[in-house]
Parts: structure tokens; sequence; C-alpha cells
């Protein structure tokens, strides 16, 4: 076991390793644009205010039933914010891919020595999905500390008559993004983050059906992947399939969505276990 | 022992292999010839469990390849297969974290005689010196069984002397070495058994030595006889 732990942390470092630049760079853009959305945003809110009051000769007051106050959700729903989620999301999804894919690149494949490693074939599997999962989470640590610091210059920027009042969960709570990727409400983000393992279970089970039986492999995982969806998203149609019988709760419809994630996410498991340890090929 | 039994193999629609056997002993260097596609780097990778067979099976000591197992068979393939981003002692290191047979002393004897340098990055090596760190992190590996696709393919003569010192100073002892080659001549001397491919069969086996002794013939002179009618 303790071997096993030892060469599982390796290889996690060793691919978190590799995705350091990838990381960084979106880490930075993220914490770039945030702050230009921390500026800009509020300041263009203080100089429409003040050229409005000069111009028209109106009090704050006035010039507030024009404009409306300020809140941080002006913030949170600017480009300047959503951007860069977007961006690492797209990111992320494709380095999902090019972290199996880059394996086999060229004419030097690292997968020969990847899955000559003398560590069962799951682990090099854990290591990938740890990796994206870290960065997920850092990615969320770090837009969370941002935030926090992009709250202070707003609240630094606008006159406090001028602000709402609103805080900065109150702003992120009605965000439909920030409430589901950041931990705001822990339903939404359980949900999504369970949403997301599964799906990231379901795409390397796909990556690994097409690098083991080649296009016939790619079809396959492509039936495979619709068929998990489909799955996942039956409980969302049951409550109409039934109507005139039964009459589901929130609750019930909940289990059987984590029913079905698991259900989906242990199977994508054991395919992948199967192709890795005995269908893979170089 | 490694026995290979009855394996086949089929890309698409063509069968590669149909019913490949044979064994290879400790402390033997077999060699495995045939002409361009027959099917040696598939036999190769079906014994490390890089491709799937359609039927037959490997062992390796009686056991099926389980991943403990390549701390007991190392494969050298013809192309590197560390990072090209690595230095070679970065190679080295990365060896060193996972594989308990690891053995740095060789290691660093092998760099020696090669006279690389460690902190080289492996994309800035020409292609022989890409074939010579291959080599070293291969065998530098305390193994039972060593598996080496052309390990002189695309390399000078002067290179290919050296690494034919390697083999001799290195395969020695206890192990058990397969190595295909289009460059017989350079290892002729060395091999015990030679197993030659045709048609994606076996198609005949013979000792080197024999050969040469009973009917005076070399590698090369059987394989033309096969090859070329």
């Amino acid at each position: 076991m303790k071997q096993y732990m030892k060469s599982l942390l390796n290889l996690t470092a060793f691919e978190l390793d590799r995705i350091s630049k990838f990381l960084y760079t979106l880490l930075g853009v993220t914490l770039l644009l945030n702050l230009i959305g921390y500026i800009y945003t509020p300041m263009r809110y203080v100089g429409r205010m003040n050229e409005y009051m000069q111009t028209e000769l109106v009090t704050a007051q006035q010039a507030i039933e024009r404009f409306g106050s300020f809140s941080f959700y002006d913030v949170t729903s600017a480009l300047w914010l959503l951007a860069p989620v977007t961006l690492g999301i797209s990111g992320l999804l494709l380095y999902s891919l090019f972290i199996w894919y880059r394996e086999w690149m060229g004419k030097n494949t690292f997968a020969y020595r990847l899955l000559m490693l003398p560590v069962p074939r799951m682990q090099i599997f854990y290591s990938k999905l740890f990796v994206i999962y870290i960065a997920i989470f850092s990615l969320i640590a770090v837009q969370i500390i941002s935030l926090t610091i992009g709250f202070q210059i707003v609240s630094a920027i606008v006159p406090d008559d001028w602000l709402s009042g609103m805080t900065l969960v109150q702003a992120l709570n009605i965000h439909p993004l920030f409430t589901v990727i950041l931990p705001v409400s822990s339903f939404y983000f359980l949900s999504a983050n369970g949403i997301g393992l599964t799906f990231m279970l379901v795409l390397f089970t796909v990556i690994l059906l097409e690098r083991s039986y080649s296009f016939k492999g790619l079809g396959i995982g492509i039936a495979y992947g619709v068929i998990t969806v489909l799955i996942a998203v039956f409980p969302a149609f049951l409550p109409n399939l039934v109507q005139n019988y039964y009459l589901f709760y929130d609750s019930e419809i909940m289990a059987l969505i984590i029913v079905l994630m698991t259900v989906i996410g242990v199977t994508s498991l054991l395919i992948s276990r199967h192709l890795l340890n005995k269908k893979i090929t170089i | 022992m490694i026995e290979v039994k009855d394996i086949h193999k089929q890309f698409g629609r063509k069968k590669v292999l149909n019913g490949v056997s044979f064994t290879i002993e400790k402390g033997e260097i077999s060699c495995l010839v045939g002409v361009n596609g027959v099917g040696k780097t598939t036999i190769l990778n079906a014994i490390m469990n890089l491709t799937p067979v359609k039927k037959g099976s490997v062992t390796i000591d009686g056991e099926t390849l389980v991943p403990a197992l390549y701390n007991k068979i190392a494969f050298i393939p013809d192309a590197s297969i560390s990072l090209p981003h690595f230095t070679i002692q970065e190679s080295m290191d990365f060896m060193n974290d996972y594989y308990d047979t690891w053995n740095a002393r060789r290691a660093k004897d092998i760099l020696k005689f090669f006279r690389l340098n460690a902190s080289d990055k492996l994309r800035d090596l020409s292609k022989g010196n890409q074939a010579k760190v291959n080599l070293l992190l291969g065998l530098a590996l305390d193994v039972e069984y060593i598996l080496m696709d052309e390990p002189f393919s695309g390399i000078d003569i002067f290179t290919r002397e050296q690494i034919t010192e390697v083999f001799s100073s290195y395969l020695v002892e206890d192990r058990g070495v397969l190595i295909t080659t289009h460059e017989i001549n350079d290892i002729e001397h060395l091999l015990d058994k030679v197993i030659l491919l045709d048609e994606g069969k076996i198609y005949k086996e013979f000792n080197a030595e024999h050969m040469r002794e009973t009917e005076g013939k070399s590698v090369i002179d059987v394989m033309r006889e096969v090859y070329t009618g």
C-alpha cells in the first residue's frame, strides 16, 4: 500500500510538473483579466456618474436614480470575469484530451515508458485525473482570492453612497455561473463537481477506447458518451414520464441522479482499467 | 523463460502474426529476423503487453505479464521514449523513481563509456546519441530479460561499434535477450539463436554457431536463401 501510494504520488507530481506552465498561464491570465475588471468596471461607472452630475448639474442621488447604485454583481457579470472562467473551463477541457494524446504524439512516444512502468496502469489514469482536478481547484482557489481582493478594490473605487450594500457572498449567490463553480452553495458546488467528475471519467474512457480500437473505438466511445448522457439526464424527464402515477420529491430525484452518476463513474473506471490492462495499443 | 505461444495478430484485415511460438531462455541471446513488416516489432510489443493479441499467450517464467514484472523484463524500442525536454540526468532520475531494479552505478558507467553529458537535453542530441541514451536506460536495469528493437537503426558505423561493445559487456551474465535487427553483421558473433520470420510464422529457428560450423552459412546467407528464394 505504501509503495502504491508512493508511485501514485510520484506520477501525480510528475504530471503536475508537466501541466505547471499551462496552469500558471491560466492563473496569470485569470488574475490579470480579473484585475482589469475590478478597476475598469467600477471606474467606468464612477466616470459615467461624475459626467452625468457635471453635465446635467444633478446630485449624486439623482444620478443613482438614473444609473442605479453599483454592486459587486456588476463586476462579476462583466466579461473581464466571465472570460477567464470560460477560458479556464475550455482550456482544461482541451488539456484533458492533450494529457493523453501527447503520450502518443510524434515518433518518440512516451506512452511506451508510461505503460512499461512497474506500477498498476490505473495509476496513470488516476494521476492524470488528479492533476486535472488539482488544476480545477487551483483555478477556483485563485478565483476566490481574486474575488475577495476585487471586492476591496471595488469598495475603494466606488464611493460608499453609490454602492448597493450587496456583500460579496450575496453577489455570488445570485450569479448564475459563480454560484455553481465556486463553493457558495454546497448543493450546487457538489452537484457541479459530481457531474464534472463523471464527465471526466467518461471522457477518459472514450479516449482510451479510441487508443485501444482506433476509429472503431472512437465510434464505440461516442456511443458510450451519448448513452451516459441519456442516462444522466433521465431523472430530469422522469417526473414528466410518470406524472399521472407518482409524484417525485426533489430529494428522490437527487438520490436517483447520485446513483446513476455513481453507476456511470464506476462503469467508466472498470472499462478504463480493462482497456489499460488488456487492450491499449502503443 | 519467456514463452510466446501461438500468438495471432491482425491489423484490420491484414494478418501479421499467424501462430508464432518460441521461447527465450536466460543466458541466451536470440535474434528475431525478417524483412520489413513481417511483425518483429509487433511480437516485442505483444511480449511487453503493449499491443493486444487476438489469440495466444505470452508468459514470463510461467507468469502472465503484470506491471510488477516490468522490474524483470526491459524493452528498448527503436525510438527515444523519454521526454524530449528531459536531460539525460532527469531521464535517469525518472527511472530511479519507479524501478527497483535501476542500477545507478551501471548507468554511470555506460554514460561514461558513451561519453554522454548528463546535463544534455534529449531533444538536443543526435539520433545516435539518443539511441545510446535509450540503451543506457534499458541496460542499466538489473532485469532478467531484455528486448531490443532495431538498436542500430539509422546509426553510424562508429556508434554501432560502441553499442556492440556495450552489448558484449552488459548483455552477458544470465540475462535472456531478444533482439530484432537488420544489421545482423554487427552482432552475429554474439548470437546464440536466430528466429526467422516469414509470412507471419516462424520459418526457421537455428543456432547461429552451429549453422556456421555444420553448413558454413552465416545468418545473412540463410536470410538470403529464405527471402530471395
